[in-house]
């Protein structure tokens, strides 16, 4: 997982991918570009310049495994109490669906509640990158920040295309971490 | 006498049992007094579109809002509803003709569009283009990152007006001196009141007389619109004008027009969307007028969220709310103004929006910056 600073007012806030947690800093940082892979680069430009994205077409159903429900079971509570659990989930390739827009509608149709739903964007984005085909070669995860307000958001592009063709929050929120899957 | 001139407001006096334009006689006699505060807050709760629910604001006289009439048979406000016909020929040319017949009283004016990078404002702007009416526009701008699909959307429509202003969103102290002009009840638009006021003076330096404004956009082109039949209908003077707007806008000299306000367009854009479901995102605006806008508007649907900028200034307002809710607590004793109050205030935190409603925040305020207008404009001595 790939930290960004972001400088806001003068403080810089950083993302532990330990905790989990946003942290702001009197001091202000600025980013080391060269740790970032051209692909990462690629990934927040189109998050910098969202009309480089296109249009996701609608998704074929696909049937979830009844197991599946344990484990985004297991996603919700990580994502709410142990974050390191998490990042140890994300290094699973299930592959189970054709990509990452399949895999958001079964999440959906999983867990349907509509407010509800609003809390579970870093679940749903940790069962997307899991089990998307081609999220290996071609999709970053996103967790982002809209600022000043203590609000966070995740979201995965894949292919140059929003996974979630419902969630209109997204642009709001400045990435202060990626991570993208790497090897076959 | 330093008022906000609210003649957008009647009001009903049940002692005389007449409808008149003002209060500020009753106002100067005592009636802000009899100010409930508990039924103010129980309406601002119920929001802008209740109004037949609202409790009264003060002992023998109702408040009528824009929109709404007295009733004198039921003893209750009433609603104006507009109910657009059905109409069987619907096309791009008659509704080319109604914006033609609208803009036509216009032409020759100088026009003056907000850009604000949103469909609404930036439709009125193609529409202008395609009548070849020329315009100027002026907008707010922002480094902030939620805006930077609005700066895109400015920068793809603003090459079509002959002159673009854009001013800096976070300048200028959003606690100003005419926060504080005297109304008849608390009306203040806290929200944009500092934005309104630069733009206005953009606009006057620019010689506008006619300011368009894209107010109704989200109820006519949003809305659910039955396939047959009336549906709901649309109260014109609540959802698609901005009253207090004009009123602000007319006392600098300029003009606040509402293109889909007018029932022309609406009649027009309601049967184009006839059988349409909620369009929260306005696909349909975006597909059908895809010919002329640019495809950042026809292709994308992205919205910025305002609530960070909000939030900033709300916090410009914090700094002198103790003083206020003080001032308020000597002429109106409240629980609303307690030193308990105040400092609830005080601690309140306006980044978590999880738990914590604006409203607890801004109507108190609201209420204490209206007392404050009123001593100044000695109705309170």
């Amino acid at each position: 997982m790939r930290v960004l600073d972001v400088v806001f007012e003068g403080k810089r806030y950083v993302f532990s991918p330990i905790l989990g947690w946003l942290f702001g800093r009197a001091k202000a940082g600025s980013l080391r570009k060269g740790d970032l892979s051209a692909r990462e680069v690629e990934a927040l430009q189109q998050v910098r310049d969202p009309y480089l994205l296109t249009g996701r077409p609608a998704p074929q159903r696909a049937e979830m495994p009844h197991w599946h429900r344990g484990y985004i079971a297991l996603l919700i509570w990580a994502a709410r109490y142990c974050f390191p659990l998490l990042r140890l989930f994300l290094l699973l390739r299930l592959d189970t669906y054709e990509d990452a827009g399949q895999a958001c509608v079964a999440f959906y149709r999983h867990k349907p509640d509509g407010p509800l739903q609003k809390r579970l964007c870093l679940s749903r984005a940790v069962y997307i990158a899991t089990t998307s085909r081609r999220f290996r070669s071609s999709g970053t995860l996103f967790i982002g920040v809209f600022l000043p307000l203590v609000r966070m958001h995740a979201w995965v592009i894949e292919d140059g295309m929003h996974a979630d063709v419902y969630d209109f929050i997204w642009i709001n929120y400045q990435p202060v971490a990626i991570y993208q899957s790497y090897g076959s | 006498m330093e008022v906000r001139s609210q003649s957008y407001l009647s009001f009903y006096n049940r002692k005389s049992g007449r409808v008149q334009a003002d209060i500020w006689a009753e106002l100067a006699g005592g009636l802000w007094r009899s100010f409930n505060i508990d039924n103010y807050l129980y309406n601002e709760r119920l929001g802008g579109r209740r109004q037949t629910e609202y409790r009264p604001l003060f002992e023998g006289v109702e408040v009528i809002y824009p929109g709404f009439y007295w009733d004198e048979e039921c003893d209750a406000l009433a609603e104006s509803r507009y109910y657009p016909p059905i109409l069987e020929h619907v096309s791009r040319t008659t509704l080319r003709q109604a914006l033609e017949a609208y803009f036509a009283p216009y032409r020759g004016r100088r026009i003056g569009v907000h850009l604000s990078g949103g469909l609404d404002s930036s439709l009125i702007m193609a529409w202008l283009r395609e009548l070849d009416i020329p315009f100027v526009a002026v907008g707010m701008q922002s480094s902030r990152w939620e805006f930077r699909t609005e700066r895109r959307v400015q920068e793809a429509v603003g090459v079509w007006a002959e002159e673009v202003v854009l001013v800096d969103m976070e300048a200028g102290d959003f606690v100003r001196d005419d926060l504080f002009l005297a109304e008849q009840y608390p009306d203040a638009m806290i929200n944009t009141s500092q934005s309104t006021a630069i733009l206005v003076d953009e606009f006057r330096r620019l010689g506008v007389e006619i300011v368009l404004s894209g107010q109704g956009g989200d109820s006519l082109l949003a809305d659910a619109v039955p396939a047959n039949g009336a549906g709901e209908g649309f109260n014109i003077d609540n959802e698609f004008v901005i009253p207090a707007e004009i009123d602000y806008y007319r006392a600098y000299g300029l003009t606040m027009a509402y293109p889909y306000a007018d029932r022309g367009i609406i009649d027009q854009l309601t049967n184009l969307r006839r059988g349409e479901q909620e369009d929260i995102p306005k696909r349909w605006a975006r597909a059908y007028f895809r010919d002329i806008l640019p495809r950042e508007l026809s292709n994308y649907t992205y919205v910025a969220d305002f609530m960070g900028h909000y939030i900033q200034r709300l916090e410009q307002l914090r700094s002198v709310a103790p003083a206020l809710m003080r001032e308020a607590r000597e002429l109106l004793p409240h629980t609303a103004f307690s030193e308990e109050a105040i400092r609830a205030m005080c601690a309140y935190s306006l980044l978590n929006l999880e738990t914590q409603s604006y409203f607890e925040f801004t109507a108190p305020l609201r209420v204490a910056i209206w007392l404050r207008g009123l001593r100044r404009a000695g109705i309170i001595k």
